[in-house]
């Protein structure tokens, strides 16, 4: 709860820093106000599950958990910002401050008891996406991308709206509770206004962390957004979306896990389809990543299809490891597409990385760990995100889901393995690159986080 | 009488979406809307959400339409060829997915009609006897609702400085 | 103040909307008929200031108009907010005012970084 008030209060302070001269100031500053909130966020640690403001929002070990990971994900992606101060058109203050709006959004839906909290915050977030897709407003696909996002969300959102409507008309409430109340009845197990309002409301948060077949519009964002807002995107929306989606199942609709785990099922299949199989297609490595993170949100969805005991750690895991990979792959796409950048533009195809371990040793080691991680290879943190997922739809006893998802993570190893390869293998002179201090950090800290979670996972279950 | 009035509004707000969708002049299907939303609220009123009304009166029919007009203003028509008038409203699409789209619309018509026609309504045959909503609006947006109350301020001033970045040609800290 | 209302409280505002319409069909429909009618082409040119009109009347505004009617719309919103918390002021006393302040707070935020960064300014 503290970090939502504190969060709010310092984005305004961000965002009035900005009208100062220097603006050297604001990146220290946002990293600190960071810290503050991922402080404040352990005052309730092992306070036992806490509910705040009458009842909608609430708090536990594992909500605190996710909001360390989507902050430490915020602040290693803030660290990584330095570019901002040579642009001539950007204009951190609003960026940052938009940043610390949209992680307040991130963490109310972590951690909602009411569906308009959920709401609100999805809002928040949506809307703080959308102004940082199109924040490149020089750049036509950048434009194009933030109103392709916009209009799409939109509709999500209506289609969203309208299945918490029907919810609410069919339980007549609004909290989790209320509504597990009525699921738990006779007639609310029959109830098809809370059918149709449940599945209208997964449509709706299943577009936001983009699963199949509400997928279209994520290749074009991603690809269009700048690459720093990518990585915030891919990072936090997502993390925040799968424990958003897993509170409203385990929370409410466990009671019907019959009449929805087939459906998620078939969404599921098709997203790690869909996800893996285009990926292999691409030639830009951003885009690639885009589909990647439609690929990662289907072994997600494998976890919340199986909804065990083990599933909110499982996801909680899942997504660190992943955030940590997407962000090291990230921060070295980006010196890499600036180094090499085509009339202008950053150049993010594979060939781009050509050559890159010759005279780039460290980041090829950092880019190598984090797409090792991403196809979940021993010893790396994604490897027992991968496990811990399959297992629990081991004991659900989802064979034929565990089947398709290890067929598809061998797809995964030949393209997260190309950029590897072309960094290694192939030729190509890449100067060698300049990295700030402090990137050189970030990246170091990524890197190590996805080593030290691959050899000791069981350390990760200590800390909680 | 107010089945009079529920008919007649149910049929202007139908009537004028209709009109929206199958006029050719942009401007018209602006107007369109505007008869569309007054429809909407009329319906709100007659069902007993008399602040809701007011809100639609006045942030939608004041204000997003307002804004819908001068969006249209800002552009300019894509082609100016005489006929650009007397065409029909189109999506142009690179491939005419026009049988899916219509399958999935149907289907989905069917299964809400199918779920209207299956949900036992409590409802059905009470008499409307409703107070104003806005007092008990208003103490539970103070009271129990004041978290999201509070968090709606961050998601306007969100939208504000979005609108102001985004929208804002020139340099502005020049 | 009456606190209980029927959807049938709200009839005199249909009625007074059905007043403004038939008032403006009514002039219309009677001007046409009382009024002599001539038509030719010189008459139904349009017609500016003896100047022939040029080019299309849909030219593109500034997009100044746009954000004004933006923000219109955001203070709007945060207007209706405050419509029932109004209605309340003396039940929800103190407490309901400090939230509201907090609320105005945010709003008001929001317009000191408007002014600050000149979008309100027009001539620029």
């Amino acid at each position: 709860m503290y970090p939502i008030i504190l969060l709010s209060v310092l984005g305004i302070v961000v965002l009035f820093l900005g009208f100062m001269k220097s603006k050297n100031i604001l990146l220290p500053a946002t990293l600190l106000f960071l810290a503050l909130a991922l402080g404040s966020n352990f005052i309730d640690w092992n306070q036992g599950p806490l509910l705040y403001f009458y009842g909608m929002f609430s708090v536990t070990n594992l909500t605190l958990a996710f909001n360390a990971i989507v902050l430490i994900s915020a602040f290693l992606i803030v660290a990584m910002t330095r570019g901002f101060q040579d642009d001539e058109e950007a204009q951190p203050a609003e960026y940052y401050g938009i940043m610390l709006f949209s992680l307040v959004g991130a963490i109310m839906i972590i951690g909602y008891e009411h569906l308009i909290i959920f709401f609100v915050g999805i809002e928040i977030l949506s809307v703080a996406m959308y102004i940082l897709t199109g924040s490149d407003k020089r750049n036509l696909r950048s434009n194009e991308a933030s109103l392709k996002y916009f209009l799409m969300g939109a509709f999500a959102t209506g289609i969203m709206l309208f299945g918490i409507a029907l919810l609410y008309g069919a339980t007549g409430a609004f909290s989790l509770t209320g509504i597990r109340g009525f699921v738990s009845t006779a007639a609310g197990a029959q109830s098809y206004i809370l059918y149709a309002g449940l599945l209208l409301l997964l449509i709706g948060m299943l577009f936001k962390v983009s699963a199949a077949p509400f997928h279209f519009w994520t290749p074009d964002v991603y690809d269009g957004a700048p690459s720093i807002f990518t990585t915030f995107m891919s990072t936090i929306v997502k993390t925040a979306g799968f424990a958003a989606i897993f509170r409203l199942l385990s929370h409410s609709f466990a009671g019907i896990y019959d009449f929805w785990y087939i459906t998620l099922a078939v969404i599921t299949v098709l997203t790690l389809f869909v996800g893996n199989v285009v990926a292999v297609y691409q030639d830009s490595f951003k885009r690639m990543m885009a589909y990647s993170s439609i690929s990662h949100a289907g072994y997600l969805l494998i976890a919340l299809t199986a909804l065990t005991a083990q599933t909110e750690r499982s996801i909680l895991f899942y997504s660190m490891a992943y955030s940590v990979a997407t962000i090291s792959a990230f921060g070295v796409l980006m010196l890499i597409a600036k180094e090499k950048s085509l009339d202008g533009r950053p150049n993010e195809s594979y060939d781009a990385f050509n050559g890159l371990a010759k005279q780039n040793p460290l980041l090829a080691f950092v880019l190598t760990v984090s797409m090792l991680s991403l196809a979940g290879i021993p010893l790396t943190a994604g490897f027992w995100g991968k496990f811990f997922v399959f297992s629990s739809a081991a004991d659900r006893g989802l064979i034929w889901m565990l089947v398709v998802a290890v067929l598809m993570s061998a797809v995964g190893i030949y393209y997260y393995f190309r950029v590897v390869i072309a960094s290694y293998m192939k030729e190509g002179n890449t100067g060698k690159i300049r990295v700030a201090p402090f990137y050189q950090i970030v990246l170091v800290a990524a890197t190590v986080i996805t080593i030290l979670f691959g050899l000791a996972p069981g350390f990760f279950e200590q800390l909680l | 009488m107010e089945q009079v009035a529920f008919y007649g509004f149910s049929a202007l707000a139908i009537i004028s979406a209709l009109f929206i969708l199958l006029t050719r002049n942009l401007m018209y299907a602006a107007f369109g809307l505007f008869l569309a939303l007054v429809g909407v609220a009329a319906l709100y009123v007659l069902a007993g959400a008399d602040f809701l009304a007011i809100t639609q009166l006045l942030v939608y029919v004041g204000g997003i339409l307002v804004l819908l007009i001068f969006g249209i203003m800002l552009t300019r028509p894509a082609d100016e060829r005489p006929d650009a008038a007397t065409r029909p409203n189109r999506i142009e699409v690179v491939n005419h997915r026009r049988f899916w789209g219509i399958l999935v619309a149907v289907v989905l018509f069917g299964v809400f009609l199918y779920t209207i026609l299956a949900a036992n309504f409590t409802l059905i045959g009470d008499v409307l006897i409703s107070r104003s909503t806005i007092r008990t609006l208003g103490v539970e947006l103070m009271t129990s609702h004041l978290l999201p109350f509070e968090i709606a301020g961050i998601l306007l001033l969100v939208a504000l400085i979005g609108a102001a970045y985004l929208a804002m040609n020139r340099n502005p800290s020049a | 103040m009456n606190t209980t209302y029927l959807p049938s409280d709200f009839l005199p505002i249909v009625v007074q909307l059905g007043l403004a319409l038939a008032f403006i069909v009514g002039t219309m429909i009677v001007t046409h008929l009382i009024g002599p009618s001539r038509k030719s082409s010189l008459k139904d040119d349009p017609f500016e200031c003896g100047i022939e009109v040029k080019g299309n009347a849909r030219t593109p505004i500034s997009v100044k108009y746009f954000l004004v009617a933006i923000l219109f719309v955001l203070f709007d919103v945060e207007v209706i907010f405050m419509y029932p918390w109004a209605v309340n002021f003396r039940q929800l006393g103190m407490l309901g005012f400090i939230e509201m302040l907090l609320f105005m707070a945010l709003l008001l935020a929001g317009f000191y970084y408007i002014i600050r960064k000149g979008v309100l300014k027009w001539e620029e």
